[in-house]
């Protein structure tokens, strides 16, 4: 695809739809290390008024993989529903911009406008749209989801909580999650990343928490997030788990290098049907995040952007209970500052929505990073109001096994206060009847973690 | 009687819980604490290798191409390859296919370097002395990623190789070091062919320990003619 | 991974013998992030006895005869090979515990429980063993605060303080069932010469031969345990101190949690008896003080734990938590070991504020002590480091240097130095050491011992990785 356009009196020419995309985003030190960004504002500029008249068949007839080498590619091809893409695929990508963000379009209509788009042409429009556009657009789609509990409600934001421990030690995992459940947190998921990868290992820490919620009666579910075959041997050993967790990538050759197939996650999706502890639909938590196909050499040269689309074309045809975008953990190689940060942030919210994904951010930032708590303040209050359907709580915003810096439980209750928001109804049913939450408020007893050991 | 409680809970677990709250948000003493400790840890990213303890173990130092502090961040590749003048340096300074070849590196975390080589550096050497092992000249490359042991390895020729480092900071420690080890590096080498001590400082791995048993692994290398997944410890 | 050694336990006490089998499973975690770590990870009994009473032929003999048809049937039903028995401890108590029937008992043992058992004996290391086996070490690790084991037998109640997973404190009382014993006609048969001071001091003495009534004994039963417990909330009443077998070396404590073990421990849990028959039957006082124990220790304030064992804590902890295991990076040459009976010589080092001067005179002190207390074998003794939390490079080598120096000094024929400690710096402490000494000295540096109470430890082999086993013990026989 050639295509060229004149700027202050400069003529700008790109050779591919891969060129046009790449610099068409907002500066990331990603696209710099790949080295395929833009060379200044005015060739970014240029990259994005090319792209709002690109058309959308052009997109889809330009893979920037090719779909028989690469099975992402594939996947995302063969999941376009043709009846919607008959509708819109001489729209420009302007157009498809002005229908999202238009007011006669609800969200119903754009979870089915999504369902005719591929992954790329949602990354398209996303790097035509303000900060603001972001999160107007976003904030029209409701996706409800269903394992143990449901979430995803208009008026409610879910949390994750994550008790991890640097030794995955079973006391002090749980000691960190009753501090969680005492702020009102864990709704969405009870969630630990562990530090040893052994079947007997994961499936201690899935039998721990399980057996809180259940000595508790939470209505929430459990997961350890190890590479999914080590979590399907626990399972298989008759470990409880309720959700099935893998991070993603956007290539055939980024998911190779985390050890998974698509065959591998067809096998984990049968196993966790069969075997899961949970009674809803959905039973997958994925993650994902921009950069992390480059750091595996596995990008092809394309941008981080685009990239993390297609985690979510790949994502969607699982049907997902929770995806959540580690938008700040990979390091300043890929995001260098709190303003690119925020601004990933919004673009993988919003882009996973329009794939009709229940989303979640982890508003985090590592210790190298140009960014610090004030920077995640701004970005969780922003995705607050553009709807994200859960957000990762830790103590004091500070992960001690991961060492990186999250949304402390406080901030996660601030955010229900501030934009008048719920934790998930059957949660806040199970807050209100223990005694931490009435009226839609913590009461004196929240925020306490020994208020569990009374009831031990 | 609850406090007793807390201080039980918090037992277990280095997480910051038991905070308590005003409203919704934190107390202010515990709120400035995190704040104090992520200022500590990005002190520690931006922070300089002291010259006199460099001087005092008659380290010379060497620039990878990482240019600024802001390049060494943005381009791990930068920092995987020596300068030119870098090169010359240890061209003309070092002894040729040594047994073993130790490299210091500030990394991620200057101050790790500072808090722990002192007690490191002349452990590792004397744990090296008692199994025989031959050290080659050793040097402070500024500016360092891990890789940069293989762009070292093709100029040396060690068989084996050191590399203290230091590590990402967290809150809980912005000082902590990791040493990496490899036999015979050389570029292209497989991550799995590296070994590495991490979380080395005095309320983790005990420093003069880990020195002592990095002599007893580099050892075995020596001997099994191998390293990290290959190596029967 | 699946590595496991068979361990044994033997507890002969005043007036009951038991015997258990137990496996301890040693795991070596080796990630390779860190440096490699071993340990015990499960205990597990394979093999209980029942409840002997000890045979004697008199009232402190005991029938060698008899013993030994109990332990050839006992062996021969846990179904366990001698040959495979590599830890262990055999627990001589009370007025059993005297030399002669030690020495009978570890001839006989010497042929049939494998290389590793340790013969022990001590009311100070029972009641720490007592404390394994009752849980109360465990409750230690997972509350803030102390928790006390109160062993209650026959003859002595023992007292073990646990602080974080270690015993801090031992002592012990004459408190126990079978002190005064009375017939089926109600009469005193027998009053202990041990607890007589005090039923003086209490204005509570009885004569044998006479008769006493339901009311006094339970009487002269609530006392005492008024008098054990106030001892323990630091506010001794009723003259508790003629109750203690020894003064106490260092001020208590304050105690947050007890728990009750042993017989008298196993026997709260009973019916309380409500007439003078319902004690006689026992011929001695010690449902009474169980029950009478109960109530007082309910009134005392403390918090009261169930024990997870009470008769057989003592053979629990023997058989399963005597044996442990040092840190995975250590300093051995392999072909010394295995060392027994090794005297452990304690030394406190301060290596935050180290003083060279004040280590090398305090060192030649405790080294001079040991010459004069233990003959001189080679290596003499186990020279054993407390404290230190984190050891510089100098510090180090300021303390290999002066260690060797005086070491040469005073055992200048010794080829062997043994040193252990409790930090995780045993292998870069033994490297220096290897370093420092002189030509031809052999070392052995050992970690993350816990050796604050024993005297003698023995070394074993080699169990996973470079971590060896390790008994630590209060007496040594043979």
């Amino acid at each position: 695809m050639y295509r060229k356009t004149r700027l202050y009196g400069l003529t700008y020419e790109f050779h591919s739809l891969k060129e046009i995309m790449a610099k068409a985003n907002e500066s990331r030190s990603g696209d710099d290390l790949a080295g395929i960004s833009a060379e200044n504002m005015k060739e970014r500029m240029a990259a994005k008024l090319v792209l709002a008249d690109i058309l959308l068949s052009d997109i889809r007839n330009t893979p920037l993989v090719d779909p028989d080498t690469d099975d992402v590619s594939q996947l995302i091809e063969n999941n376009v529903n043709e009846e919607v893409y008959q509708v819109v695929k001489n729209w420009t990508v302007a157009d498809l911009r002005e229908y999202i963000l238009s007011d006669d379009q609800m969200g119903k209509d754009l979870l089915t406008l999504g369902s005719g788009l591929t992954s790329e042409m949602i990354a398209a429009v996303a790097k035509i749209m303000s900060n603001l556009d972001l999160i107007q657009a976003a904030s029209k789609i409701k996706i409800i989801t269903h394992c143990q509990t449901k979430i995803g409600q208009q008026g409610v934001l879910a949390s994750r909580a994550q008790p991890n421990h640097p030794s995955d030690h079973l006391k002090g995992m749980t000691a960190s999650l009753y501090e969680a459940l005492s702020f009102g947190i864990g709704d969405a998921v009870i969630g630990i990343n562990p530090v040893i990868d052994t079947t007997e290992n994961i499936s201690a820490l899935l039998h721990e928490t399980k057996k809180v919620i259940d000595h508790f009666q939470i209505p929430t579910q459990n997961c350890v997030l190890s590479h999914v075959t080590s979590q399907m041997r626990a399972i298989e050993k008759g470990a409880p788990a309720d959700l099935i967790f893998q991070s993603l990538a956007g290539t055939q050759a980024g998911n190779e290098s985390f050890g998974i197939s698509l065959s591998m996650l067809d096998e984990a999706t049968a196993m966790i049907n069969e075997k899961g502890t949970a009674t809803g639909p959905n039973r997958w938590y994925f993650e994902t995040g921009q950069g992390s196909e480059l750091s595996s050499d596995a990008h092809f040269d394309i941008d981080q952007v685009t990239l993390e689309a297609r985690c979510y074309g790949l994502a969607r045809k699982f049907s997902p209970f929770i995806v959540n975008t580690v938008v700040g953990f990979i390091g300043p190689e890929y995001l260098y500052d709190s303003k690119q940060v925020i601004r990933a942030g919004l673009e993988d919210h919003f882009m996973g929505k329009m794939h009709g994904l229940p989303m979640g951010v982890d508003v985090c930032y590592t210790n190298h990073m140009n960014a610090d708590q004030n920077d995640m303040d701004t970005l969780s209050t922003l995705l607050g109001t553009a709807g994200v359907n859960f957000v990762i709580g830790v103590p004091m915003a500070d992960d001690c096994m991961l060492n990186y810096q999250s949304l402390s439980y406080h901030d996660i209750a601030t955010l229900r206060s501030v934009l008048r928001l719920d934790p998930a109804p059957e949660f806040k049913c199970w807050l209100e009847n223990i005694g931490l939450m009435e009226n839609g408020k913590l009461t004196q007893l929240a925020g306490d973690p020994t208020f569990f050991l009374q009831n031990v | 009687m609850e406090n007793h409680q807390l201080e039980g809970l918090r037992k277990f677990t280095p997480a910051r819980i038991g905070v308590g709250r005003t409203g919704t948000r934190p107390l202010t003493k515990d709120f400035l604490s995190f704040r104090i400790d992520h200022a500590a840890a990005v002190d520690a990213v931006y922070g300089e290798v002291s010259s006199e303890l460099l001087q005092e173990f008659n380290l010379f130092a060497v620039e990878t191409c990482y240019g600024t502090k802001e390049e060494y961040l943005k381009r791990p590749d930068k920092g995987r390859v020596l300068s030119v003048e870098g090169e010359q340096l240890i061209s003309e300074r070092c002894v040729r296919n040594p047994q073993v070849q130790i490299v210091i590196s500030d990394g991620l975390s200057a101050s790790a370097i500072n808090e722990n080589l002192l007690d490191v550096y002349p452990a590792l050497l004397d744990s090296l002395s008692l199994y025989q092992i031959e050290v080659g000249t050793p040097f402070f490359v500024k500016g360092g990623r891990v890789a940069c042991m293989d762009a070292i390895g093709e100029i040396l020729n060690p068989e084996a190789f050191i590399l203290l480092i230091g590590e990402r900071p967290g809150l809980v420690c912005a000082h902590s070091l990791s040493a990496y080890m490899c036999y015979r590096p050389r570029k292209g080498m497989k991550e799995s062919e590296r070994m590495v001590i991490s979380n080395i400082h005095r309320r983790g791995t005990p420093p003069i320990e880990a020195a002592a048993h990095i002599g007893t692994l580099v050892n075995k290398m020596l001997e099994q003619k191998a390293s990290g997944v290959s190596l029967v410890v | 991974m699946g590595n496991w050694i068979t361990s044994i336990g033997l507890d002969i006490g005043t007036s009951t013998t038991k015997f258990i089998v137990s496996h301890l499973s040693i795991a070596e975690q080796g990630s390779p992030f860190h440096l490699p770590t071993s340990q015990i990870i499960d205990r597990t009994v394979v093999y209980a006895s029942s409840i002997y009473t000890t045979p004697l032929t008199s009232n402190h003999d005991i029938d060698m005869e008899s013993l030994l048809t109990i332990l050839s049937t006992e062996y021969e039903q846990s179904g366990i090979h001698m040959k495979d028995v590599k830890a262990g401890a055999v627990i001589i108590t009370g007025e059993t515990a005297r030399k002669e029937n030690a020495e009978k008992i570890i001839n006989y043992l010497a042929d049939r429980a494998g290389d590793f058992v340790v013969a022990t004996a001590g009311a100070d290391l029972e009641g720490i063993l007592a404390g394994k086996g009752s849980g109360a070490k465990v409750r230690s690790e997972e509350i803030e605060g102390i928790v006390a084991n109160v062993d209650i037998g026959g003859g002595t109640a023992n007292v073990a303080l646990f602080e974080a997973g270690r015993a801090i404190q031992t002592f012990t009382f004459h408190v126990g069932g079978r002190l005064i014993r009375i017939n089926d006609q109600e009469e005193v048969v027998y009053i202990s010469e041990y607890v007589r001071p005090w039923l003086e001091a209490n204005c509570l003495s009885h004569q044998t031969g006479k008769g006493i009534t339901f009311h006094e004994l339970k009487e002269l039963c609530t006392r005492m345990n008024q008098s054990m417990i106030s001892f323990l909330s630091g506010k001794p009443k009723y003259h508790a101190d003629l109750l203690l077998v020894e003064p106490i070396d260092k001020p208590l404590p304050l105690i947050k949690e007890i728990i009750f073990s042993g017989g008298v421990g196993h026997m709260m849990a009973g019916k309380e008896p409500s007439q003078i028959n319902e004690v006689t039957t026992f011929g001695d006082i010690g449902p009474l003080l169980a029950s009478t124990l109960l109530k007082v220790s309910k009134l005392s304030g403390f918090h009261l734990i169930n024990a997870k064992e009470t008769t057989r804590a003592t053979v629990i902890g023997a058989g399963m938590q005597n044996t442990e295991i040092s840190g995975a990076t250590v300093f051995v040459q392999e072909d010394l070991l295995p060392i027994k009976n090794l005297p452990i010589v304690r030394i406190m080092v301060d290596t935050l504020e180290f003083n060279a001067v004040a280590f090398t005179n305090q060192l030649d002190e405790v080294i001079k002590q040991a010459r004069r207390l233990y003959e001189v074998e080679d290596p003499p003794f186990a020279l054993g480091l407390l404290g230190m939390d984190y050891c510089s490079y100098q510090t180090m080598k300021s303390m290999t240097s002066t260690i060797c120096q005086l070491f040469h000094q005073h055992f200048p024929n010794a080829t062997c130095l043994v040193v252990i400690c409790e930090s995780d710096i045993g292998k870069a402490l033994g490297q220096s050491l290897k370093k420092t000494s002189h030509e031809g000295m052999q070392i052995i540096c050992i970690d993350q011992v816990d050796f604050l109470h024993g005297d003698y430890i023995d070394l074993g082999f080699r169990t996973a990785g470079e971590a060896i086993s390790l008994s630590v013990k209060t007496l040594a026989f043979g």
